[in-house]
């Protein structure tokens, strides 16, 4: 079964992204920050990682550092979830190694469920995935 | 060397009057000369008629008195007979004529001569009067007697003395005897220097001589004639007026002429040959009046002007003087004083104009040039305390350097923002120096002495943005002052405390982050959640209406993440923080995939969206962000499809003529605009309708032209509406810059690195 590990400061965003995974038969693991995440990541072994950028104490673009030093948990396909609309930190996520960059607020959660159905496809068929 | 003009006026009219007195002088001098000596020569020939007269009176006396002699009993009979001739008889006889001679008073000696020329009877020693009988000039008188006239010889110079004697002939006749009438001659002979008496009458300083046909002198009127200055000579005949007399110009008058004393002289001579026209009468007669004196009264008249005439000369100068002071010198003397006060600076200097001549007209003049001076000043006056007024007003600092002397001025706020108040005293007072300014920046890093330099020396401006100078920021500006011909006076440089600015800016920063973030968040919440529902729980909502409230919500949340969207799209673009990703892009793919996207709600409309292909074709690729420029195209065709309600949409695009863009069309055939509808667009909020009621109906924040445009212009074009016929439709356009030969070949997009980019989360505490 595929584990989305979903990381989420926010109880609105980080349940509705639940819901739907769940909806979508995914088993789903959340954490409500980084450290909780970094914590948690490396025993979940999820087969992909939604990433909030826009956190307390920790943000997403850190723990995105972290993950793909760590042999642990590099291989896994992260996803960078926000509200901010710039594109150069989108350009940031995805030089440091995660595979799209989701504005939150211009996808309906079924759309954001495909798209991570589309990368976990692909990344089996060892595509590349393109920025949004 | 300076000469004032009252002097220079006086030598001219001095010059004048002496140069014009001169000419005047000379004309009556000669006028006066040829009438003094018309008339000394008419007064000269009076005396010499009248002397010649005299003499000719002179002379006929003694020929009536040898007459008288001749016709004497005694003398007849003493000559006619020599029998008679006793010793007592010629005793008495030569007694009788010795007494006639002294009782005469003219008459030297008397001899009677008889026929046969031999000297009977004489008072005179008998050898002289023997001698005297053969003289030359005795015969011709002589010779007259014996014919029975009275005759007379020329004058004689007599002996060694040369003393001049003349000699009278009357014939001695016999009174008994009818057959010889004439027994013999009287002479007498008359002594010349009693003779020369008469012309002594002519008096005064006029002299008369008496000279013979040779030009012999014979005698004159007096020794002291020669003490007149009068030329008197022995021998006139190579003179000038001896020939004149010759010439019988019976009066000439000679003048000037020269004797030893240098004076001059007049002359007249005659030759009088008159009334008394005895025979052998042959000597002239020379008058001769020294010119001195005979001018001398012409002079003293003369003399008697010359006084009048300086009075007049000094009345005329005195006069001019008063006059050229009053007209001229003070009228010019109160121009230079109003002159060197405006010089000055008293502009309010008027003249009072007196006259309405040249002077008069300098004066309005100068008073015209001093009124625009006034204005001028004025002018400059109420510029200079508007400037002063408002650079003290600035809240920015500014230092202005003079090169000349090396010295600055500022405004009141510059100490403060510098924080070099010194003991709160006043900035006028208490002055700054460019050194300690260059001291108190040169913490913050920042050489202002060099700027400053530099900006004096080469012209350069300066901007040293974000000093930190303290616990300020300060912007630094720096410009050179040039003149009008490009000299540089000096620098302007502007302190601008931006500190307050900056934190603004930082705080507007974040509060568009956490906009984007907070407001976002939930709006995201409501639409996925609602979708959610929509999809997930069909079969819950069974009811129609509460399907459609939320549908409502969801489609409300869309909106309002459209509405968030819109306003930090504009926000930043205003502020230059949209970042820009430009690739060279084929324009035909972004417009086909916005089509792709749009179709399916279009057709809903019922209206088309077409793509003009042949147009598009072989169209060069372009210099844009992707996104961007799909954002204008949905933009464009979304508000196309907003007015349109029947026909549809038309996207097309072609190569300007320039080469240098590619224009894109979007044709609606919607309601179109009214001309004044159309100035309202592209502008923030604006709708392209005439009230703010109506605006709900086209559902929008009337944001999406705005920020079309930005965006077109950012990358490079323009958004322009092309036309617009109410009720026919509109066409906007919109062009693009051509991806150049090096930005097609260069690799990956990359954001533009000169624009400040959306601050990173990591930013946030």
């Amino acid at each position: 079964m595929i584990k989305v590990f979903i990381v989420e400061d926010d109880p609105l965003m980080s349940r509705m992204y639940q819901k739907i995974f769940t909806f979508e038969k995914y088993e789903v693991e959340m954490a409500s920050n980084g450290e909780e995440a970094l914590l948690k990541i490396p025993g979940a072994q999820p087969t992909i990682i939604l990433l909030d950028v826009m956190m307390p104490k920790m943000n997403g673009l850190q723990v995105l550092e972290k993950l793909k030093t760590d042999p642990v948990t590099k291989s896994i396909p992260v996803v960078m979830l926000t509200n901010l609309a710039g594109q150069q930190d989108a350009e940031t996520a995805l030089s440091k190694g995660a595979v799209k960059y989701i504005v939150k607020s211009e996808h309906e959660p079924k759309e954001v469920a495909d798209m991570v159905q589309e990368i976990i496809a692909g990344y089996t068929r060892n595509d590349i995935p393109s920025v949004s | 060397m300076k000469i004032s003009l009252q002097i220079k006026i006086v030598l001219f009219v001095i010059i004048g009057v002496i140069v014009g007195g001169s000419i005047t002088f000379y004309i009556v001098d000669k006028g006066t000369s040829n009438a003094l000596q018309k008339s000394i020569s008419s007064n000269l020939a009076a005396a010499t008629k009248q002397t010649s007269n005299k003499i000719d009176r002179f002379l006929y006396e003694r020929l009536v008195d040898v007459e008288q002699v001749t016709g004497r009993e005694q003398v007849q009979r003493y000559v006619n007979d020599p029998k008679v001739r006793t010793a007592d008889f010629s005793a008495q006889l030569i007694r009788q004529l010795s007494d006639f001679k002294v009782l005469a008073g003219t008459w030297a000696d008397i001899t009677l001569v008889d026929t046969k020329e031999n000297v009977v009877l004489t008072t005179d020693e008998p050898k002289l009067a023997d001698k005297l009988v053969h003289q030359t000039e005795f015969q011709s008188p002589y010779t007259k007697a014996l014919a029975g006239e009275v005759g007379y010889s020329d004058v004689i110079l007599e002996g060694t003395s040369g003393v001049p004697i003349m000699l009278f002939m009357a014939p001695i006749r016999n009174v008994s005897n009818e057959t010889q009438p004439i027994v013999g001659v009287l002479v007498g002979e008359l002594a010349w220097p009693s003779t020369l008496e008469i012309l002594k009458d002519i008096g005064g300083n006029t002299q008369a001589q008496i000279v013979n046909t040779q030009g012999k002198f014979l005698g004159d009127s007096g020794a002291e004639a020669a003490d007149e200055g009068l030329i008197l000579r022995k021998d006139y005949s190579n003179t000038e007026v001896f020939k004149r007399a010759q010439n019988k110009d019976q009066i000439s008058a000679i003048l000037p002429g020269t004797n030893d004393k240098k004076k001059q002289y007049l002359t007249a001579t005659t030759k009088e040959n008159g009334y008394l026209s005895y025979e052998g009468n042959n000597w002239y007669l020379i008058v001769q009046e020294p010119a001195d004196v005979a001018f001398a009264p012409a002079k003293a008249l003369a003399q008697e002007f010359v006084p009048l005439y300086v009075v007049a000369l000094v009345l005329a100068i005195v006069c001019f003087l008063i006059i050229n002071d009053f007209m001229v010198l003070r009228p010019l003397n109160r121009l230079r004083v109003a002159a060197l006060l405006l010089a000055a600076g008293d502009f309010s200097q008027r003249i009072k104009i007196r006259a309405k001549d040249e002077i008069g007209e300098l004066g309005q003049s100068f008073n015209n040039m001093a009124e625009g001076l006034q204005l001028s000043a004025q002018k400059l006056h109420e510029e200079h305390a508007r400037l002063k007024a408002s650079i003290n007003s600035l809240d920015i600092g500014l230092l202005m350097t003079f090169r000349e002397d090396n010295t600055i001025s500022y405004n009141a706020i510059l100490p403060r923002i510098l924080g070099l108040e010194l003991d709160g005293s006043d900035h006028e007072t208490a002055r700054l120096t460019l050194d300690q300014l260059g001291q108190k920046l040169l913490p913050s890093k920042v050489d202002l002495l060099a700027a400053i330099q530099n900006c004096q020396n080469q012209g350069k401006y300066f901007d040293l943005s974000e000093i930190t100078y303290g616990t300020k920021i300060l912007r630094i500006f720096g410009a050179p002052i040039t003149t009008e011909n490009h000299t540089i006076i000096g620098a302007v440089v502007l302190f601008e405390d931006i500190t307050d600015a900056k934190i603004l800016e930082r705080s507007k920063d974040e509060f568009f982050s956490i906009a984007s973030h907070e407001l976002r968040t939930p709006l995201t919440s409501i639409k996925g959640n609602t979708s959610m529902i929509l999809d997930y729980y069909k079969e819950v909502l069974k009811d129609d209406q509460l399907r459609e409230m939320i549908d409502d919500v969801h489609t409300s949340a869309i909106r309002l993440i459209g509405i968030v969207n819109d306003f930090l799209d504009a926000s930043r673009l205003e502020q230059g923080k949209m970042s820009f990703a430009y690739e060279s892009t084929n324009i035909e793919e972004i417009i086909e995939s916005v089509v792709y996207e749009m179709k399916a709600v279009l057709n809903e409309k019922h209206i088309y969206l077409k793509l003009d292909k042949l147009t598009l074709n072989e169209l060069p690729p372009v210099w844009v962000d992707k996104n961007r420029l799909k954002q204008v195209v949905y933009n464009l065709v979304g508000n196309a499809a907003k007015f349109t309600e029947e026909g549809g949409i038309t996207i097309s695009a072609k190569l300007e003529p320039d080469h240098q863009f590619v224009k894109v069309l979007v044709i609606d055939t919607g309601r179109g605009m009214t001309p004044e509808s159309q100035t309202l667009l592209f502008h923030k909020f604006q709708q392209a309708s005439s009230s703010l009621l109506t605006r709900d109906t086209t559902r929008g924040t009337g944001l999406g032209l705005y920020i079309s445009k930005m965006i077109v212009e950012n990358m490079g074009g323009k958004v322009s509406l092309e036309e617009s016929v109410e009720g026919k439709g509109s066409v906007f356009s919109f062009t693009l810059p051509l991806a150049t030969h090096e930005q097609m070949t260069s690799a990956a997009p990359k954001a533009k690195t000169d624009t400040i980019t959306v601050t990173s989360p990591s930013s946030k505490p």
